[in-house]
């Protein structure tokens, strides 16, 4: 009985402790699956991507649907009409905003005109040589 | 018997050719900006616990004074009027190659609607490129208390600006 006990105890608490780190790895990140109407969920698609000689990655990101796709070096057409490419975490930005809170004051500040307009510096495929500024904005 | 004198005639013609001026001044205006294309792109499900949200891509193309243009829109929408900040969305427009061409800012839904969008325009398109809209939307998850990134199904591509 003593044992039955025991094992029904590591059994529930295994359980347990799956559930909570499952349930955790579930709802924890910004990043999320995009589903079809259909309720399945997005394939992976897009052109692959290459590796550059410092390892890092680099291709599109228009095409992909999954942030983990999207390589470490994206895609552009600079202002000057200079094609290159800007980093995943300039593309991926979001302003720091976290909270609806944080995203009504940030629009009220937008609206006087308080957030500076972002420039991205546009580089070769290598991720060091600049060939170009990318300007952020709606136009 | 009615007697059209100098005067007469040539005050009409001047009122002829005022209207006819007029007339084609704004003709020109109207004609001066057009949508020559418009597409949609397909929708996509965002279901964050407690509510579901829906977002689509739209993209315009055409010339406006003498401008070809790509417009491409971001759009989410859900069943009820949420709180302000609930929703954000970013968009852009790419080419047939899938390099950006213009990447909008992330901005966010005002208080007390279900429906927001927002715009990434690109001006004076040399030639007739390709292009498509593709974005990202922002939903507030409130179980969690973070907002749920995703990236929205592109449109088809448009190439006229006509």
């Amino acid at each position: 009985m003593k044992k039955l006990t025991k094992s029904a105890v590591m059994a529930l608490s295994l359980l347990a402790g799956f559930s909570a780190v499952t349930a955790a790895a579930v709802l924890a990140g910004s990043s999320a699956v995009p589903y079809e109407t259909n309720g399945q969920a997005a394939p992976h698609t897009g052109r692959p991507n290459r590796v550059n000689a410092n390892g890092q990655t680099y291709g599109t990101a228009g095409d992909k649907l999954y942030d983990e796709d999207i390589p470490e070096l994206i895609a552009v057409i600079g202002d000057h009409g200079v094609q290159g490419y800007v980093t995943k975490e300039d593309y991926m930005d979001d302003d720091g905003v976290t909270c609806p809170e944080e995203a009504v004051a940030y629009m009220e500040a937008k609206a006087r005109g308080e957030i500076p307009v972002k420039v991205w510096t546009v580089y070769e495929a290598d991720g060091i040589t600049p060939v170009d500024t990318f300007t952020v904005g709606n136009s | 018997m009615i007697t059209v004198t100098k005067s007469l005639f040539f005050d009409s013609v001047k009122g002829f050719l005022c209207g006819a001026l007029i007339s084609t001044l704004s003709v020109c205006t109207v004609m001066s900006v057009s949508a020559a294309a418009y597409t949609t792109g397909a929708e996509s499900v965002m279901s964050p616990p407690n509510r579901t949200y829906y977002a689509y891509n739209t993209l315009a193309t055409g010339k406006e004074y003498g401008q070809k243009y790509a417009r491409g829109f971001t759009h989410v929408y859900t069943n009820d009027n949420m709180p302000g900040g609930y929703m954000g969305v970013r968009p852009a427009v790419y080419d047939e190659n899938d390099n950006a061409l213009m990447v909008g800012s992330w901005t966010y839904s005002p208080n007390n609607i279900s429906d927001y969008s927002n715009v990434a325009a690109v001006f004076s398109i040399s030639g007739n490129p390709a292009v498509y809209s593709q974005g990202r939307a922002r939903v507030w998850n409130t179980q969690i208390n973070d907002y749920w990134t995703y990236a929205t199904f592109r449109t088809p591509f448009l190439n006229d600006y006509t």
